[in-house]
């Protein structure tokens, strides 16, 4: 009786279990191959069709009824070079997403990758070489943007063939780190400039003293002020340098770390630093800017879109900050640290049919977004729709990072003298921003202002740190060793829970030496002789 | 039940009264205080100047979020998603429980298929391999690979099953000797007993599928058919992390800075549903329906 019954419910539960499974067919079909094996020379054949996943662009908007799949871009690339784009799948948590897609074998013909999962899929050769592809294929405009970053290049070959066309990055100019301090503060207390150390606390004192500040200068949990002013010191706590003996070191184990240690603990006792700083997120710190108890801190370029149109809605007019080069603890000239930033290859599946493609698409989209209109292929208005409201971060594999460099001159010169004289599309995006709050008033422009809109905006500062060789880069250039990827980030969170019991007081500067015994010894030796083992001389 | 009124008993009532609305009132202070910040305008919001009623009072965040057009479908799947994953689960945890609460000589093999079952609560696949198995049965993107991958929560059958061993077994003889088969007494004599341990497992289930945010996140290929809480979640992501990932990528950066009253409309919003399932599950809280129907 009761095991008919079993056998029932058990039957029945396996009907169910097929049906579901049989209900929706498997999304990741094979592409009917163009069954032309000769080189495509002609758009007179079926059109190639490319599966791709991405990551989502949380601020993208698109136009009315178009989507990822479906957009200015993809039927740009359809036109152009008879290219179907297919959308796989669509993440926001893209890394996971592409993790699992390893892990289980489905790929997409063509997505990105970081440095990290580059290297996976070349172990497990899983992606297909790209040598010929971009030797044929590669505009002059792409070379152009590639060959001088060889260093770059390099990260994405094994055994000298290309497995992946590196994006690139923004520029050295945008990696810097400024002094920000509020504007009429600064302008009341008649303050040009901040050159020294000395200078800095006597503005954080006129603040606090004229202006009613409650204490000088912002920090939040993660230091990230602290490691921003650390070139100040010329201390280089976040990267790789040479040593005194010539061998590379990590930046925190050398004396200017301390030395800007110190300083910090004793702003700290002063009372320029927020007692509980160190529970405070970037949210909880900015919240004293916004209530005028504080007007300086240390940010990189992009402070202004914090500290721009906020302090104004909520202080009043000319209350936003404003930037200033990094004052100095001596006459040497200020460095700034530099990572590796090239965080983004883009990549073919190992045995997809038409891997030239994937050049072909990053041709595209540099032609039409930095050459079109000096070429006079296309006009500013057809441009723009392609690099506003973040279209031009959704085609995924198909894209380059530009650097600003020329854009940020050209714009703030055609700002600055009112001669408009712009070069690429970008440019012509900031500059009519940059008008919409200079001639209007518009907040909406204040944020692009203060990075490239007047003498000292963070970026023209930047382009002239570049100008003056101001740049130090971190030894590892690359591809890093294993054992500091098999660290993660828990030696550096070592040395930030450490660097924060310092400032705040708990312990004695001495300590500092102890701290980074302690980094020796939980892994930070492993990690320098690996580093050296690869980039040591 | 009425009490002696003591001096003792009264003071008793009247703490126990102030502490226990204390008690409601710290649960519900930070409700008040997001629907006061998603009422408010941002940059108030970032001043940190609103506590329990809006400053600069607007409704833009929730013109945000329904004028997104991924709000409201993604409160579709959720609900869809719960429904279809509440009635998989009960009715799996029902047919599945009644045969093992029988002794085993009853039951042939019953001893082993608990350990089958059971061994599930210690061992799990673990994420790829899961992956692997729900993308080769093509179940990627649809709405099954939410709902099959946990169709029958081991633990609320062990509930289940506990409580139908506290059932009287005359009853079940009784609808026996009344002619009745096995399904019959299943679903016409025992599952109306069942009601109180119904609503128990049916409000782990329905809260489970509602918050469940990370298999939503992998399992679906296109973000069109996220679940609400896959969707929230994407919204917030700390800004120290934001920073960190982005590697100079200012535009990325930028994306993250202004979406804090946006945010706390959508995880109102979000909570609203929930809220309102308790209130219809609470009375078939009551036990005590067994009283007096078995007279000994």
């Amino acid at each position: 009786m009761y095991k008919r019954v079993l056998g029932i419910v058990l039957t029945i539960a396996l009907i169910i279990s097929v049906a579901a499974c049989s209900s929706s067919a498997p999304t990741t079909e094979e592409p009917k191959d163009t069954t032309n094996q000769e080189p495509k020379d002609t758009t007179k054949q079926e059109p190639i069709k490319v599966r791709v996943g991405l990551p989502e662009i949380v601020n993208a908007k698109f136009a009315q009824g178009e989507d990822y799949s479906n957009n200015l871009w993809t039927k740009l690339f359809k036109e152009k070079i008879n290219v179907d784009v297919v959308v796989d799948w669509i993440t926001t948590e893209y890394d996971t997403k592409l993790n699992l897609a390893i892990a289980s074998g489905e790929l997409p013909d063509m997505f990105t990758v970081n440095i990290v999962q580059l290297n996976q899929l070349i172990e497990a050769d899983m992606l297909e070489d790209l040598t010929s592809s971009y030797e044929k294929y590669a505009s002059p405009s792409l070379i152009k943007m590639i060959e001088p970053n060889r260093d770059i290049v390099e990260t994405a070959m094994r055994d000298g063939k290309l497995l992946a066309i590196p994006r690139l990055h923004y520029g050295d100019e945008t990696s810097t780190s400024f002094l920000w301090a509020r504007k009429d503060w600064l302008e009341g207390n008649g303050i040009k400039e901040v050159k020294t150390i000395e200078d800095f606390e006597k503005m954080m004192e006129a603040f606090k003293t004229n202006n009613g500040a409650k204490f000088g200068t912002m920090l939040d949990k993660t230091l990230s002020a602290f490691f921003e002013m650390a070139s100040s010191f010329h201390a280089y706590p976040k990267i790789w340098v040479d040593g005194p003996d010539g061998k590379i070191v990590h930046g925190a184990t050398l004396p200017e770390t301390k030395n800007a240690l110190a300083k910090w603990a004793e702003w700290y006792k002063k009372g320029y630093i927020k007692k509980d700083f160190a529970t405070m997120d970037s949210a909880a710190m900015l919240r004293d800017a916004y209530n005028g108890e504080v007007g300086t801190y240390a940010q990189q370029n992009w402070a202004g879109w914090q500290v721009g149109a906020d302090m104004v809605k909520n202080k009043g007019e000319g209350t936003y900050f404003v930037s200033m080069n990094l004052p100095s603890v001596d006459d040497n000239k200020i460095l700034y640290p530099r990572q590796f930033s090239n965080s983004v290859y883009s990549v073919v599946r190992k045995g997809y049919k038409h891997p030239e493609v994937l050049v072909e698409l990053i041709n595209t989209y540099i032609d039409v977004l930095n050459d079109s209109i000096g070429n006079g292929t296309m006009t500013l208005e057809e441009v723009l729709p392609f690099n506003t409201n973040d279209m031009h971060h959704i085609t995924g594999p198909f894209k380059v990072e530009f650097a600003h460099y020329q854009d940020i001159k050209d714009v703030s010169s055609s700002v600055i003298t009112g001669n408009k004289l712009l070069g690429s599309g970008n440019a012509v995006l900031f500059y009519n921003e940059i008008l919409k709050w200079k001639n209007e008033g518009d907040l909406v422009g204040l944020g692009r202002y203060l990075q490239m809109g007047h003498e000292t905006a963070s970026l023209v500062l930047g382009n002239s740190h570049v100008d003056n060789e101001q740049i130090n880069k971190t030894k590892v250039w690359g591809a890093m060793p294993q054992a500091m990827l098999d660290y993660g980030t828990t030696l550096d969170d070592l040395l930030t829970e450490g660097y924060t019991k310092i400032i705040m007081g708990l312990e004695d500067i001495s300590y500092y030496d102890t701290l980074i015994e302690a980094w020796r010894h939980a892994g930070g030796d492993e990690v320098t002789a690996a580093v050296n083992k690869m980039y040591g001389k | 039940m009425v009490y002696f009124r003591s001096p003792a008993r009264t003071a008793f009532v009247v703490f126990n009264t102030i502490f226990l609305s204390l008690t409601a009132i710290a649960c519900i202070i930070p409700f008040i205080h997001l629907l006061a910040i998603s009422f408010s305008g941002s940059s108030a919001v970032a001043a940190g100047r609103v506590v329990f009623w809006p400053v600069d009072f607007t409704i833009v965040s929730y013109e945000f979020a329904f004028r997104g057009g991924k709000f409201l479908p993604a409160l579709w799947v959720s609900i869809w998603r719960v429904l279809l994953g509440v009635i998989v689960n009960l009715v799996l945890i029902v047919i599945t429980a009644y045969p093992l609460s029988k002794n085993k000589d009853k039951v042939f093999g019953r001893n082993i298929y608990m350990m089958y079952f059971v061994v599930t609560i210690i061992i799990n696949g673990g994420l790829i391999p899961t992956y692997i198995v729900v993308t080769k049965l093509g179940l990627l993107n649809s709405i099954w690979a939410l709902v099959l991958p946990g169709a029958l929560p081991i633990f609320s059958m062990i509930i289940m099953m506990n409580f139908m061993r506290g059932l009287p077994e005359e009853i079940e003889q009784a609808a026996m000797i009344d002619g009745a088969g096995v399904f019959a007494t299943l679903f016409r004599v025992m599952l109306p007993l069942l009601t109180p341990a119904l609503a128990t497992v049916g409000l782990f289930s329905v809260v489970n599928h509602w918050n469940d945010w990370f298999s939503g996140l992998i399992y679906m290929q296109d973000s069109k058919n996220y679940p609400l809480q896959t969707y929230l979640h994407t919204l917030i992501i700390n800004f120290e992390e934001v920073i960190r990932m982005a590697q100079g990528d200012t535009a990325k950066i930028l994306a993250y800075m202004n979406v804090r009253t946006g945010r706390a409309a959508q995880l109102f919003l979000a909570t609203i549903p929930i809220l309102m399932v308790y209130p219809f599950i609470q009375k078939y809280f009551t036990t005590g329906l067994v009283l007096g129907s078995v007279k000994g």
